[in-house]
């Protein structure tokens, strides 16, 4: 597979060539960027077969490209790439995603005025993701990294005419910056211990025992604060439900599917760091459960569909997260290719309904989508049902997975908040379909909603086509090939999936779905009475648990107060009396020496005389 | 017959010599009468060359053929020293020094 | 105290008041003749210390072709106006100062300074002959540069005083 890196550099030539010409091609140029990801989704399919071919475990086999990228005395930094099950996985899944969104785009975005820019940005995104998926360097993960975040900004700040999006943008970039500044910190730390940023050098001389153990918890903290950041882990999360502000198909690829899973594939990729530190694991672990029910909870009370969907994302993220913290690459992978197929999809149906109702997503506007548009809606269910974790779909086999990693691990208290956050998961996506598609349209545009067309609705099929078969990869019923594939010739860290567990998260499953059908559809108890019952929760949990509003705090009074400091040092100190001082000082002192240079002859000789008389003194009394 | 002149006394006169030549550089305006007090003072340098070479050194010829070389280069010195007061006094209708602060702040 | 001390003295004393005659005369062509008198006794005073040669090249040079040029000098940049002091009231209780400090600290290094160190002095007439043979045996070198140096400056002084002439 020595011409993997060809997958990043067409989509990084379909960047440039769309970014320059753009404008002048056909439809904005969609043709470009499409041909450049399905060329790289077939060359990841051909590694995909060539990897298991080869049997190359997680972490092993040489990367087959270096490049000399940097070189500064002992230090060289390699544009390496490590080609594993891993990688490869992600390879696959951000190819077919990305084609397949932008085939969706095509038809989403028509007639947009900067379409060509749309495509241009989600190329280089493209690229950007792979490079991050593929790098065996540290420094080009953390540029990869630092570019995939710059791609959202731009996509979120889309239509930056709303100010609502521009001030999205910001967020998600100031936010996410955040934990991007402890992912170059842990980097950094891990170089300062390894002297390398060689991922492989780096596990070899961890296998060695060569790092030391406050080192690793150190690293992998900073590195998971990174992970944090773009994967919106509590407390870093509050970015993803405004960056809902860009188009959707934008949500669906970037901040549902690929780039938030970075931070999972980030702690998957230095899991042997990880699962050297038992407080990491348990920073992982903890982080994980607290975001997949906060995320959760906040999802019952929104009314922003593809808010609803975002905290949805928030919380399969945790969930992704707590499986790499109880111990399961698998699982978390497995959850994590799964997730990107059926959350791109409910993004896209999501976005077909925007497009059918001209930009409505507020649930309590729609209801009654299910007659005009068939397709939208069933698909949507498909998605749901899968995400809900019901038997059987995509989504089951790796949540059960993810919960029994949990129960294997004896971590109770995370795999009881894993079931309760399947049956929340059930119970918000229900309220979701049976607001906006079951029940009688509540608004004009839901009643005159248009169906979607076909370019639209092909993705949607073919998303929920793996939404459904995806999971069954990770199905014990046909031996888990995909436990197999990520984990060829380790097969310590694979679980059997018990009975008991499969029975639990169904029944919290159907149990969600039921809650949501009482509620929302048969209407005992009415929601409105609940909501009432509820009181001061539900104020808490509509104002997203108070979080904006504290951060808003922060940056108020304390990052503007510290700012305001640094300004006024910056104006007195630095630059009144170190810049303008020194200036200063030497102006002074060239007007009072220039007194000197009086360019009268006679001065100048007095003064040479003079010079001679104190030397000659000096001499007489050095000599007395 | 000079043994009753001490060499100190010779070389106390080339000292005024030179130190009044010196306050002739310092303080005259004129570059002509500057080049005349430059002049006083290579003398006295001379009359310093001559005396040591008679009392101390065991050549007395050393001394003088340096003052046959001092004269050589004061005798040049002064011939391009006046061919350039000419020229200022050509370019500026004077020769004055204070007048020549080009160079001033 | 003999006859070559008196006019040893006597040449010195009439040196030191020319040659503050030189420095401080007002008419600039007073300064000029008394530093050609000041030549003289020097080359006097060179007579006495037995430097015959010198006292002779003295007179020649100094007192006769530097003197001629001076006053030649002089008389080609006669402006008319009447010597004045520095235009920096300040410069001659400068140069005076410097000038007396000079003179004492030398003066004093003259005066404290053991020259001899047990050198008898010579003290003997060197004839002209010798001297030359010296010059041109020991110091040909030297003598050649000095020609050299005389013949530059005498084509620098050419050079310079030339009137510049528009297009040649």
């Amino acid at each position: 597979m020595s011409i993997a890196w060809l997958v990043p550099l067409l989509s990084v030539a379909a960047f440039v060539l769309l970014a320059f010409a753009g404008r002048r091609l056909p439809g904005g140029g969609a043709i470009v960027s499409l041909v450049a990801v399905a060329a790289g989704f077939g060359l990841a399919v051909y590694g995909f077969f060539d990897l298991r071919a080869a049997d190359v475990a997680v972490n092993e086999g040489p990367g087959p490209f270096a490049v000399d990228f940097v070189s500064a005395g002992d230090l060289s930094v390699h544009l390496s790439m490590v080609i594993d099950s891993l990688s490869i996985t992600m390879l696959v899944v951000v190819t077919f995603l990305s084609f397949i969104i932008q085939l969706y785009s095509v038809g989403y975005m028509r007639g947009d005025p900067r379409i060509h820019w749309f495509f241009a940005v989600v190329a280089l995104f493209t690229a950007a993701m792979l490079g991050l998926v593929l790098a065996n360097n540290l420094i080009i993960l953390y540029v990869s990294w630092e570019l995939v975040g710059l791609c959202s900004y731009l996509l979120i700040g889309y239509w930056w005419e709303r100010p609502l999006a521009r001030e999205a943008a910001k967020k998600a970039f100031v936010t996410t910056r955040i934990g991007d500044v402890g992912l170059l910190i842990g980097i950094l730390v891990l170089f300062k211990a390894t002297g390398s940023f060689e991922i492989d050098q780096i596990f070899e001389l961890l296998t060695a025992g060569e790092i030391p153990a406050g080192t690793i918890t150190l690293a992998a903290v900073l590195m998971f604060l990174g992970a944090m950041g773009k994967s919106g882990q509590f407390p870093l999360h509050v970015w993803l439900p405004d960056a809902m502000e860009g188009p959707t198909p934008v949500s669906a690829l970037i901040h549902a599917a690929t780039m938030v899973t970075a931070g999972v594939y980030l702690v998957a990729r230095m899991f042997p760091l990880f699962a050297a530190s038992e407080a990491a694991m348990l920073v992982v672990l903890t982080i994980g459960t607290i975001t997949a029910i906060f995320a959760a909870v906040l999802a019952l009370v929104e009314t922003d569909m593809k808010r609803v969907l975002a905290y949805s994302t928030i919380s399969q993220l945790g969930y992704m997260m707590f499986a790499l913290g109880a111990g399961s690459v698998t699982a978390a992978m497995l959850h994590l290719a799964g997730h990107a197929f059926f959350k791109a999809l409910l993004f896209l149906g999501a976005g077909a309904v925007m497009h059918g109702t001209h930009g409505i997503v507020d649930i309590d506007k729609l209801g009654g989508l299910r007659n005009k548009m068939p397709v939208t809606t069933w698909t949507f269910v498909i998605g749901a049902l899968s995400l809900a974790g019901f038997p059987l779909l995509s989504g089951f086999w790796s949540k059960d997975m993810i919960l029994s990693t949990a129960s294997d691990g004896g971590h109770w208290v995370t795999f009881v908040i894993g079931v309760v956050t399947a049956a929340l998961t059930a119970f918000y996506m229900f309220r979701v379909i049976f607001r906006a598609f079951f029940g009688k349209a509540r608004s004009d545009e839901a009643r005159n909603v248009h169906r979607a067309e076909p370019i639209v609705a092909i993705p949607l099929v073919v998303l929920a086509f793996f939404a459904i078969v995806f999971g069954w990869l990770g199905s014990p019923l046909i031996g888990a090939p995909f436990g197999d594939f990520v984990f060829a010739g380790h097969h310590a860290a694979e679980h059997g999936e018990s009975i008991w567990v499969v029975v639990i998260s169904s029944a919290a499953a159907i149990l969600g779905i039921l809650a949501a059908y009482s509620v929302y559809q048969a209407g005992k108890p009415r929601a409105a009475a609940i909501r009432a019952a509820a009181g001061g929760l539900h104020t808490f949990l509509a104002r997203r648990g108070y979080m904006d509003v504290g951060y808003q705090w922060l940056i108020d009074n304390v990052s503007l107060g510290l700012a305001r400091f640094v300004a006024v040092f910056d104006r007195k100190v630095v630059n009144d009396a170190g810049v303008d001082g020194t200036g200063l000082a030497v102006r002074l002192s060239g007007k009072g020496l220039r007194r000197g240079v009086t360019g009268l002859l006679y001065n100048y000789a007095a003064l040479m005389v003079v010079g001679v008389v104190i030397l000659a003194v000096a001499a007489l009394l050095g000599s007395a | 017959m000079i043994e009753a002149i001490p060499l100190d006394h010779v070389v106390l006169v080339a000292t005024t010599l030179f130190g009044i030549g010196l306050y002739g550089v310092l303080s005259r305006r004129n570059a002509v009468a500057i080049l005349m007090a430059i002049e006083l003072m290579l003398n006295a340098v001379n009359i310093n060359f001559i005396a040591f070479s008679m009392y101390v050194s065991p050549d007395p010829t050393v001394g003088q053929i340096i003052a046959v070389f001092v004269i050589t280069v004061a005798a040049a010195e002064v011939a391009l020293g006046l061919a350039i007061v000419l020229q200022i006094f050509r370019n500026k209708s004077n020769i004055n020094v204070d007048d020549l602060d080009l160079l001033r702040w | 105290m003999n006859f070559a001390a008196v006019l040893f003295y006597a040449f010195s004393a009439i040196a030191i008041v020319a040659a503050l005659g030189t420095v401080l005369a007002r008419n600039i062509v007073y300064a000029a003749l008394s530093l050609v008198g000041t030549m003289v006794m020097i080359a006097g005073i060179f007579f006495i210390l037995h430097a015959d040669f010198l006292a002779l090249v003295q007179l020649l040079i100094y007192a006769g072709a530097v003197g001629v040029l001076l006053i030649f000098g002089l008389m080609l940049t006669n402006t008319g106006q009447p010597a004045t002091g520095p235009k920096d009231r300040w410069q001659r209780p400068i140069a005076f100062v410097a000038a007396m400090a000079f003179i004492l600290v030398a003066g004093y290094a003259a005066v404290s300074t053991d020259w001899m160190q047990g050198v008898v002095p010579q003290l003997e007439r060197v004839p002209p002959a010798v001297l030359a043979s010296s010059l041109f045996r020991n110091w040909a070198l030297p003598f050649e540069i000095a020609s050299l140096v005389l013949l530059v400056a005498m084509i620098g002084a050419i050079v310079i005083s030339r009137r510049e002439t528009s297009n040649d």
